[in-house]
């Protein structure tokens, strides 16, 4: 009989805002084990000798689990395995990668009221690019016959219109050729006029109440807004955490006066707030807002507006992320198998659930690289379900690589709802 | 004694080859609620013209579906598995070539990636050969992040042949990065698609009043095009970026490299018979 030893590392999951530490280190006596030790046991779970199960405890995690009824629409119901090979060589990033977003624009909404009488700009790059765009409510208006003819629009600073502020119109009718901007008319500002703080007025009498996005898009700009999110996928009651800052040449700009606007899947937009912890804000996210449609996004959007010696800086961005409920989750004892590997699985929710995770093979080497992605799902009721994720041996064999195999980046994803609920 | 032999070589060729291999073609249209792709999307030069490159060019199938939905809506990637199962059940298709445009390449890509996800796509993969997927919008588009600026239920604006659609909400850059990192495969740092998926790129649109050229598949106004320019790289097709339609699997040829005059592929015109596309893409077939 010898003796095996797995060590585990840091599990991420999406569960819980900060990593859970599993258990360090676990000694079970099986028969026909040999010892292993992972070099870089982040993500990996398991990893043995194949002919006997090797069974690791998953992370205890606390909450309820959610109860909620099914979406409207196709859900398959049948058991499907699928397997594929994947390239030794591949580069597969094992945690979550985020996304930064990087704005030289800013937009807002106004009605046709507030273009009559003039509204502020603020223009921090010579040759802005203005774009107005009526919206539509649908069944209520046709966009186009709400356009703004571009020559009709002024500019003024202070006091003063400005003969010559526009360098190029652009109708609704040119612009629809583009098939991107059908609704909207353009100008775009003559660079001799610089930048600093103006007003764009319409003279075309438009409908009181009739709303429109002004859009100024100043592409080139030195000064940027970078927001950026470390992961984009959240569950219930995670908090949001993100950077955002305006840049120059100089670096960042200081005392940027931040709004934070949270976009539900619906299109609604709500201001929430947030703090600052360490050098990240945090946004706790309304619980109310789970009403999302199946597989839609949320969204962070940031205002930003900032003085930089004397010049008005302003400055939108949005980053989209996911927000799922806890509708089953993975729970006591992973096993894995030659050809599966098996877990039991608490559902709260009725619903598809797909299981998947990276089989890893021994190179000649002695290095782990990857050789197989696999994907199991099932159509399961609430309750306790022991489940496979099947393997494709034949894969394995036309691998090349040997013992010992290591499972990483196992996924729940509760396909109902299009969610990840869980990632060991 | 010849006819003995004949015999015993044709059935060692049977035995060897016990299915001929039987190519199909699928034309898989971008965004956009398709009811005659053949005609208002593809035209009838292009297809014919590419489908020619088959061994039997009664093998192809166009695709006519819901590409304004979310790509994994049932009238989206389920209507797509449907007519390529009935595609490939009907002419005995082992070998199927996908030929896709735009944001039907995401499409694709969804059913490649989800084979889980209904029980008919695992029978679709195993006869995907290749896709062809021509400027394929894999990172989205910040075009549609702009027409998606507005606050509440109302869309501002519109899209090529798909106008407020959830299609366009998908297409936005940071929408596409959430679904590439956890719904899709073939983009850096995922796992590869398990069939290949390899891009035509377009990296430039001309629209030059007194250059023929520019008139192929419909006039651009230099105007618009200035404005449109102001969201996108200085490698773009009009619509989309050299970077998101490289941005999954690899890239075959961009634009200039291969067309007839290294002419550039706007993205209307790399879904019509412009400067040699169809036939470079009908020689691979």
């Amino acid at each position: 009989m010898k003796k095996i030893t797995i060590t585990l590392g840091i599990l991420s999951t999406t569960f819980v805002a900060s990593q859970v530490l599993a258990t360090p280190s676990q000694s079970n006596n099986v028969d026909n084990f040999e010892t292993i030790r992972m070099a870089k046991p982040s993500n990996q779970i398991l990893a043995i000798k194949p002919a006997t199960p090797l069974k690791t405890m998953i992370a205890v995690q606390t909450g309820d689990l959610s109860s909620i009824d099914l979406p409207d629409g196709f859900i398959e119901t049948k058991a499907v395995h699928f397997s594929q090979k994947i390239p030794p060589s591949s580069q597969i990033a094992l945690e979550p990668q985020g996304y930064q977003a990087e704005s030289d624009e800013y937009w807002f909404e106004v009605t046709g009221k507030q273009l009559n009488k003039g509204v502020e700009l603020a223009i921090s790059s010579p040759g802005a690019l203005i774009r107005l765009s009526g919206k539509h409510v649908k069944g209520q208006f046709a966009p186009a016959a709400k356009a703004i003819d571009p020559a009709q629009i002024e500019v003024s600073q202070g006091n003063k219109r400005l003969s010559k502020a526009i360098q190029q119109t652009v109708s609704q009718e040119a612009l629809a050729t583009a098939n991107i901007f059908p609704n909207s008319s353009a100008i775009k500002l003559n660079k001799k006029i610089g930048t600093g703080d103006f007003k764009l007025k319409v003279k075309q009498n438009l409908i009181a109440d009739q709303r429109y996005i002004v859009n100024v898009k100043e592409k080139g700009s030195q000064h940027k807004l970078n927001l950026a999110l470390p992961k984009q996928s959240y569950m219930q009651g995670e908090s949001v955490n993100f950077t955002a800052a305006i840049s120059s040449k100089k670096g960042d700009v200081a005392n940027v006066a931040n709004h934070a606007f949270v976009k539900m899947p619906s299109g609604e937009k709500q201001a929430v707030s947030f703090t600052q912890v360490n050098d990240q804000y945090q946004v706790d996210v309304p619980t109310s807002f789970l009403t999302a449609k199946r597989g839609e996004l949320y969204e962070l959007q940031i205002e930003s507006k900032a003085n930089d010696n004397g010049l008005t800086i302003r400055r939108n961005a949005k980053v989209a992320f996911s927000l799922a409920q806890p509708t089953a989750r993975m729970q006591g004892e992973l096993a894995m198998y030659s050809t599966k590997a098996k877990v039991n699985l608490d559902v709260a929710s009725e619903g598809r659930y797909e299981i998947s995770g990276l089989v890893f093979g021994t190179d000649r080497r002695g290095k782990q690289v990857p050789m197989m992605l696999s994907q199991s799902a099932y159509y399961l009721k609430p309750g306790q379900h022991d489940i496979e994720l099947h393997f494709d041996s034949k894969i394995m064999q036309n691998s090349g690589l040997t013992a010992p195999y290591a499972l990483k980046n196992v996924r729940l994803k509760d396909q109902s709802r299009m969610t990840i609920i869980q990632t060991l | 004694m010849i006819k003995k032999i004949t015999l015993i070589l044709l059935s060692s060729i049977l035995l060897a080859f016990p299915a001929i291999a039987a190519k199909g073609l699928a034309f898989v249209h971008g965004t956009g609620n398709q009811t005659d792709a053949y005609s208002d999307y593809w035209t009838g030069n292009f297809v014919n013209s590419v489908k020619a490159g088959l061994p039997d060019s009664s093998k192809y199938t166009v695709i006519n579906c819901d590409f304004d939905q979310y790509m994994w809506n049932t009238n989206a990637s389920g209507c797509l598995a449907g007519q390529l199962t009935t595609f490939i059940n009907n002419n005995n298709i082992t070998d199927l070539v996908l030929l896709t445009h735009s944001n039907g390449g995401n499409v694709v890509r969804w059913i490649l990636s989800n084979p889980t996800w209904d029980s008919r796509y695992p029978a679709i993969i195993s006869k995907v050969n290749k896709v062809i997927a021509v400027a394929p919008s894999s990172l989205g588009t910040p075009l549609a992040d702009a027409v998606q600026q507005g606050n509440f239920f109302e869309s501002a604006l519109g899209w090529l042949l798909g106008y407020d659609s959830d299609a366009v909400k998908q297409q936005q850059t940071s929408w596409m990065s959430y679904y590439n990192q956890s719904w899709l495969q073939g983009t850096s740092g995922r796992p590869a698609l398990p069939a290949t998926f390899k891009t035509v790129v377009g990296s430039d649109v001309e629209s030059a009043i007194w250059d023929g050229d520019s008139y192929c598949a419909g006039y651009h106004n230099q105007v618009a095009l200035e404005t449109t320019q102001n969201w996108l790289d200085s490698c773009s097709d009009g619509f989309l970026n050299c970077s998101s339609q490289s941005g999954a699997g690899s890239v075959w040829f961009y634009d200039t490299q291969w067309t007839n005059g290294g002419e550039p592929l706007s993205h209307q015109q790399s879904r019509r018979d412009c400067f040699n596309l169809d036939v470079i893409i009908r020689n691979d077939i």
